[in-house]
């Protein structure tokens, strides 16, 4: 009896902890390979080091490299490049994204064509989207140059200009990144319920009362985490601006990203390229809070 | 009846111009891509034309140029090594984590929204530089191995959140009612839980590839010759600071696209899935 009594005991611990021992690896992996590297990072945030002259090795200045990040022209000029393409983008994509939606709602012939078609630039490589946009915009070979030549303009680069290439980054994470929205709203718009909008037709609400009124409240949470996940992720961007202008010209798109990988990866200053990326990170973190409570925006939609 | 019941009347001519307007976003969506794939078949005297030419007589040449020096070869194996370790290991790990933390209520929660954040807050630079400085320090530069890790770190709270909110999905009660009729915990894990979720894994699984082949920054930081350079890093290249070889660069980024532009017109459905937030199916 004692015998059966052990062995039971034993499977009731690996059973009864099989969940914590499941989220083990899972734990080891993010603390090994993203918080330890991001941890050293902060640490050398707080140090003066060059890997370019490693003789002269670490020196710790606490946070002087921040101070000099906040006197830094270069790094404000990106920053303030960086908020005019996010607040650029995002608004002009959320109106055509919430339109595409509601040109693709419903049922009509075609329409599964026409979402796949509209879809794909979401999902091509990044890099790609830069050398397709580079192709078709600047003077070597570039179609729209030419085209606006044609016009009248002054054939010039559209992404020589600091105000034009400003714009096309602009305009380019617009094409990219739109379906993503429209994705999510029509996801959105499908999953509403018919009978408060029969309910309103009946009562004689007119189509824009309806959208007004009834359609937009309702899908208006999913469009504020769409905004909060959007300006998270144009903050960052790099890829593209790396690839069409490398931030220039001059710095006219220089980007928080390009410009901290510029720091790091040009001039070597680890220590300083460190502390840019934790301000970047913070400002991120910090607009985040203000949109999360300004959109009021619920982070996870518990389905009990 | 369900046809645009929520647009306003005011758009009701955008309903029946619909198909108008639908062709012509249409267009501007794929005018660029095919604008490429035309550009990638003029010889370079066509390319650099001025008007620039229509009708020209096509060349594979360039393609040829990549196959012939190696492009294929290393680039391509490279980005296809590392996606498909990056999936392997992200779906593992996070899937063991997320079916974890989709059972585990209380303490879940928190986690989750730690996750959720970390991964759309956290700038790619400020885990280049660490990443780069210690695949430095344990000789890992220039290395596949380098950039598995780096992906894996950068994409496994993503890929656990996906991965989650599927196993959220399954209901307790079936995993209850196998164990009440005698299953073990990890037989019921293996047997009924696993393959119910395996839709939700292949989504994920396509998104962790399309994330990993995707991947630019980590890349062009970690890595310095064909040994481990990924695609993207490869095609940059042909942008020095001497000139664009433009020709080449069009070829090889039609190469590029090929994988996504595939994975987006036929696995739409799984991709879409990655980007609606949980609750909405």
């Amino acid at each position: 009896m004692k015998r059966v009594t052990a062995i039971k005991k034993t499977e009731n611990f690996a059973e009864k902890h099989i969940l914590i021992i499941l989220l083990v690896p899972l734990l080891v992996t993010l603390c090994s390979v993203l918080l330890y590297p991001l941890g050293y990072s902060l640490v050398l945030s707080l140090c003066k080091w060059s890997i370019a002259r490693p003789f002269l090795g670490k020196k710790f200045v606490g946070i002087s490299q921040y101070i000099k990040a906040f006197k830094s022209g270069p790094f404000f000029i990106a920053i303030v490049n960086t908020f005019i393409f996010t607040g650029a983008a995002v608004s002009i994509q959320l109106v055509l994204g919430i339109g595409i939606a509601l040109l693709l709602h419903g049922d009509f012939r075609g329409r599964g064509i026409f979402q796949t078609v509209l879809f794909i630039p979401v999902v091509l490589t990044p890099v790609g989207v830069g050398i397709l946009w580079k192709i078709l915009l600047s003077t070597d070979i570039g179609l729209f140059p030419y085209i606006l030549s044609r016009m009248g303009f002054r054939e010039i680069s559209l992404l020589s200009n600091p105000l034009l290439a400003k714009l096309c980054i602009i305009m380019v994470d617009i094409w990219t990144e739109t379906p993503f929205v429209f994705i999510i709203v029509l996801a959105s718009l499908e999953s509403l319920s018919l009978e408060p909008f029969e309910a309103a037709h009946i009562d004689g609400a007119s189509r824009w009362q309806i959208f007004r009124y009834i359609t937009l409240p309702l899908i208006k949470p999913l469009i504020m985490v769409v905004v909060l996940i959007r300006v998270m992720d144009v903050f960052r961007i790099f890829d593209t601006i790396y690839i069409m202008t490398g931030g220039g010209p001059g710095s006219a798109t220089e980007s928080v990203s390009t410009h901290t990988m510029r720091v790091m990866f040009q001039w070597f200053r680890t220590g300083y390229a460190s502390a840019l990326s934790f301000i970047i990170l913070a400002i991120i973190v910090a607009m985040s809070l203000v949109l999360t409570k300004a959109l009021r925006v619920e982070y996870l939609q518990v389905k009990r | 009846m369900k046809s645009a019941i929520g647009a306003p009347k005011s758009l009701r001519f955008l309903v029946m111009g619909r198909y108008l307007l639908l062709t012509i976003l249409s267009a501007i969506s794929v005018f660029p891509i095919i604008w490429l794939f035309l550009s990638s078949m003029k010889t370079q005297v066509d390319l650099l034309a001025r008007p620039p030419v229509l009708f020209f007589k096509p060349t594979a040449q360039y393609y040829i140029y990549c196959l012939e020096t190696g492009f294929f070869g290393s680039y391509f194996v490279n980005s296809l090594i590392v996606a498909l370790f990056t999936t392997f290991f992200s779906i593992i790990i996070g899937g063991l984590g997320g079916y974890s933390l989709a059972r585990l209520r209380f303490c879940g929660d928190k986690f989750m929204a730690f996750l959720i954040l970390s991964f759309r807050m956290l700038p790619a630079v400020t885990l280049v530089i660490p990443m780069y400085l210690l695949a430095r320090k344990f000789g890992l530069v220039n290395t596949k191995l380098s950039l598995i890790i780096a992906y894996v770190a950068f994409n496994l709270p993503f890929v656990t959140w996906m991965i989650r909110n599927y196993m959220d999905t399954i209901p307790v009660e079936v995993e209850e009612a196998a164990m009440t009729d005698g299953a073990s915990r990890i037989y019921t894990l293996m047997r009924i839980t696993l393959p119910l979720s395996l839709p939700g894994l292949f989504s994920t699984a396509i998104f962790c590839f399309l994330l990993s082949w995707n991947e630019f920054i980590f890349a062009t930081s970690l890595t310095s010759s064909p040994k481990a350079q990924t695609f993207p890093v490869a095609v940059s290249g042909f942008i020095g600071c001497r000139g664009i070889a433009w020709s080449a660069l069009a070829a090889s980024t039609c190469i590029m696209l090929l994988p996504p532009l595939l994975f987006g017109i036929f696995a739409q459905r799984y991709i879409i899935r990655g980007f609606v937030p949980g609750a909405i199916k």
